[in-house]
């Protein structure tokens, strides 16, 4: 039986283990859009994501005064289920690249809360500290 | 000052000095001592920048990933010690991305594995625990 390349114990499974199929994932779960269960946060206030085929696409509001301010729409770099052999969607990574700071969004689902942490790079010489923020949002 | 260019209200405000990585620093074991994904990280600062160097369960011993770049982040913009980072593996067959972040002494890591081997495994997002030793 053959085995699989891996850099660590828990990727090690028989070929003949795996359900080929590709690494195609259902994305049915993902759709929807997600308010933060801090409705006072100053950070990210509302994520949507909607399911183009076999791409997910993601749209963040960041706080703002008076309105939520539209970061606009991203295509997720990668999705990600939550486990070797699971095909069930779970996770996405995606990136904000704005003329002043680039955001790199890392998320998965958990109990029905997305959870989302961003990491914010500031680009501007500001002197802004480079920070990493983690918010929890729930299904509108 | 000039105004700050923001895309959420808590970017309005500038730090008083650098980052500073000392709180991320050091020898992390995971605190499940039979994981079966990475047993032991170690975080440090080099001339050129922070790095961290993983080791990963192996059959019969750890397997040393090597180091690679940190980029570290603190809590806020206003912060200024370390309390996240960020880091990229690239093993041609699959790739990691890592993101930590330490919360009430426990440093947290998501492990985000995309395959491209065309293995059949699912590209996956996982989560371990670990806590400061002085090893």
């Amino acid at each position: 039986m053959e085995s699989v390349k891996c850099v660590k114990a828990e990727d090690q499974v028989e070929i003949s283990d795996m359900t080929w199929n590709g690494n195609a994932l259902r994305l049915e779960s993902l759709p929807g859009i997600w308010l933060n269960t801090d409705s006072g946060t100053r950070g990210i206030a509302k994520v949507v994501t909607v399911v183009n085929g076999s791409e997910l696409t993601v749209r963040a509001f960041g706080a703002g005064n008076p309105d939520l301010i539209d970061w606009g729409e991203v295509e997720a770099d990668y999705i990600y289920a939550n486990s070797l052999s699971s095909r069930e969607a779970a996770g996405f990574t995606a990136r904000y690249r704005f003329d002043f700071a680039e955001v790199h969004l890392q998320a998965n689902w958990n109990q029905g809360l997305l959870v989302l942490a961003s990491f914010t790079s500031f680009k501007d010489g500001s002197n802004r500290s480079n920070y990493f923020s983690r918010d929890f949002f729930h299904r509108n | 000052m000039g105004t700050l260019q923001y895309m959420r209200l808590d970017e309005q405000a500038e730090a008083q000095g650098s980052i500073v990585a000392e709180p991320l620093l050091g020898t992390w074991l995971n605190t499940n001592t039979a994981t079966r994904g990475i047993p032991k990280t170690v975080l440090a600062a080099k001339k050129h920048g922070i790095v961290l160097r993983v080791f990963a369960a192996g059959s019969q011993q750890m397997v040393d990933w090597g180091e690679t770049a940190a980029s570290i982040f603190a809590a806020d913009a206003l912060a200024t010690e370390a309390m996240a980072f960020s880091a990229f593996y690239d093993f041609g067959f699959m790739e990691t991305q890592l993101q930590g972040h330490v919360r009430q002494g426990v440093l947290i890591i998501a492990k985000f594995d995309r395959f491209k081997d065309d293995s059949g495994r699912s590209n996956y997002f996982s989560k371990e625990f670990f806590y400061r030793t002085e090893a």
